[in-house]
């Protein structure tokens, strides 16, 4: 997945649209800017954190989506890392959907993604469950969102990764 | 605990038009929706009031420069056994 630098601030505003549209309160100003922070090598990165509103005050069950996008040739940047969680205090259980350490996982378990499941939370029966990538951050709101008012997950059910 | 989701039906009575306007609603993006198969679909209670309340305005995008380079598995959850045996590159 790759965006031109104006394409990539439309698709991070874009995303945040959706998330407020989901009734998920962000952690940001109201109509404050969004920001995005440029690492040394010139990566891209932003983290987003929202509240659901569960009627608690604080709200319960947060959701965090977090993304990389490396430069590439041209202005143009490819999104490199993902780290898009759900953590329901409220039912106690964390589901995450995580792309990072590529290169580890591949030697280690021939797979570039992966997810975590806990339930209650800090009880995982698997440090890392098997995945499937995660089309872009519209799709991750989504997954947050379905995870959030589905029923708690059964994390044994799920399938762990093994060493290769 | 709060209502988590709502069914068109409960959408379409609350709005007092039918349940076909609620899914052309879920078609056109107007009302965000969870889809559970393909033909059940399931309307966020936070999602429904937000769009009762109205619009949202668009928001700015400001970039600014970071000092460090961020580790996404640093905080991993995990079983400390597990995280001392994952060496990361």
């Amino acid at each position: 997945m790759q965006l031109g630098s104006k394409e990539h601030a439309d698709y991070v505003v874009d995303m945040v649209e959706l998330a407020e549209r989901y009734g998920i309160v962000l952690d940001l100003p109201t109509d404050g800017p969004i920001e995005i922070e440029i690492e040394p090598d010139g990566t891209l990165r932003f983290g987003i954190v929202g509240y659901l509103p569960d009627g608690r005050q604080p709200p319960l069950a947060v959701i965090e989506i977090s993304e990389k996008w490396r430069p590439q040739t041209g202005d143009r940047y490819e999104r490199s890392a993902y780290r898009y969680e759900l953590l329901d205090r409220e039912r106690g259980f964390r589901r995450a959907f995580h792309w990072h350490d590529e290169r580890e996982f591949v030697r280690r378990f021939g797979v570039v993604v992966h997810e975590h499941c806990e339930s209650p939370i800090g009880e995982a029966p698997c440090p890392h469950h098997f995945g499937s990538p995660v089309r872009d951050g519209f799709r991750a709101v989504e997954l947050l969102m379905a995870a959030w008012v589905a029923d708690p997950p059964d994390c044994t059910a799920l399938p762990c990764l093994e060493p290769i | 605990m709060e209502k988590r989701y709502l069914t068109p039906t409960e959408v379409a009575a609350e709005l007092r038009v039918s349940t076909d306007t609620v899914l052309r609603l879920i078609d056109r993006g107007d009302l965000p929706a969870i889809r559970v198969s393909e033909r059940i679909y399931r309307i966020p209670a936070p999602a429904f009031a937000r769009y009762e309340r109205g619009t949202v305005s668009r928001r700015r995008v400001v970039r600014r420069q970071a000092s460090d380079i961020q580790d996404y598995g640093a905080g991993e959850d995990v079983p400390a056994m597990a995280k001392a045996d994952l060496v990361r590159t």
